[in-house]
């Protein structure tokens, strides 16, 4: 069995480990939300985001009690990006985001990756939901909630505008109840 | 360190701007034959470009990208919102250092950015000036299909005369 060499792992399973997000990450995920896969498909506007500015974001996640930063390490390489945040919220409704680099597409790494972080969220947090949303058009996004045990909620129209049309956001949810059962 | 690929062209990238390109812009912009056709009169040193980096790129509105060729630094080009949200309007500005003149470089980086700028952004027109005698800046935006809008007489002083400011737009219908 190879060891991991990371040295803050929080949560493991099989290949795949959840460890905080540092300023040190800045240049990895800058890298990767300006690819254009992957900035088509956030909730956020398709500016460009340099190191400094991604360093910045990331100092103020860390003091920011109402979310959870994790990179993704996939046997030992930095590989994506998934958080929960709205953890301090009433009523126990949370959110989760992830991106993972197109280079490592198609391994099931978000799949594993948004399971872990759901029973984290459930079993650690003790929330009572999780939502989530993909983009029209990225039926992978989709996939790795279902098989998270998530289910379609509602379309929000007209969500972000992308390649000269509006796209559509859909979003999904798990409940505490559906988690345990 | 280059900062990461954010759009690309055939023979040129748009890159997101780092501090490890300060330099590069300060020379770019006191370059006698970049500096007499745009705005800045004065000297920028190291002190003012690091300035612009802070207050213009990493913070407001605009959009700044540095265009490359493989890891080779050629120019900046900007996306400037103009006026109220609500008019969707936005000014290009560009620069090539002399070293990479007469490629092209400047027409395909336009293109990538007046492409982002309606088919990602959303803007409704976007525009660019160009001193009249400029005729590198003049092609590229005729080139691309810019309609020349109008020209301002006698609207800048540079190089020991008054010069007429040529206003070029396109919009969001005729990209």
């Amino acid at each position: 069995m190879v060891m991991s060499k990371t040295k803050n792992k929080f949560m493991e399973r099989g290949d795949i480990i959840l460890r905080p997000l540092e300023t040190e990450d800045a240049e990895f995920i800058a890298k990767t939300i300006n690819h254009k896969e992957v900035r088509d498909y956030l909730g956020r506007a398709p500016k460009p985001i340099n190191y400094k500015q991604q360093e910045e974001y990331i100092q103020e996640l860390s003091e920011d009690e109402d979310r959870a930063h994790f990179i993704i390490e996939h046997k030992g390489v930095d590989v994506g990006h998934i958080f929960v945040e709205n953890l301090e919220n009433d009523y126990g409704r949370s959110h989760v985001g992830y991106f993972v680099h197109p280079q490592h597409h198609g391994k099931g790494i978000a799949s594993k990756s948004l399971k872990m972080l759901v029973r984290y969220t459930f079993e650690t947090l003790n929330r009572h939901k999780i939502r989530g949303g993909y983009l029209e058009g990225n039926p992978a996004s989709r996939r790795v909630m279902e098989k998270a045990g998530f289910k379609e909620e509602g379309t929000e129209r007209h969500y972000k505008y992308v390649d000269g049309e509006w796209k559509n956001v859909i979003w999904m949810s798990i409940l505490e109840g559906e988690y345990y059962d | 360190m280059l900062g990461s690929i954010f759009l690309n062209g055939e023979k040129i990238n748009l890159r997101t701007i780092e501090e490890d390109d300060v330099e590069f812009l300060r020379n770019g912009v006191n370059h006698p034959d970049v500096r007499i056709y745009m705005s800045n009169r004065r000297p920028q040193n190291l002190l003012n470009e690091e300035k612009f980096f802070e207050e213009q790129v990493c913070n407001g509105d605009s959009v700044h990208l540095l265009i490359t060729k493989e890891e080779k630094r050629l120019g900046i080009i900007s996306l400037m919102p103009q006026g109220e949200n609500a008019e969707k309007l936005a000014e290009i500005g560009i620069w090539i250092h002399p070293n990479h003149h007469g490629y092209g470089f400047g027409t395909e980086a336009s293109q990538l950015i007046t492409d982002y700028a309606f088919n990602q952004l959303n803007y409704h027109k976007v525009y660019a000036r160009a001193y009249q005698g400029n005729k590198a800046s003049q092609n590229v935006w005729e080139k691309l299909g810019f309609e020349k809008e109008g020209i301002l007489k006698d609207h800048t002083f540079t190089q020991g005369e008054y010069k007429n400011v040529v206003y070029y737009g396109i919009l969001e219908g005729e990209w």
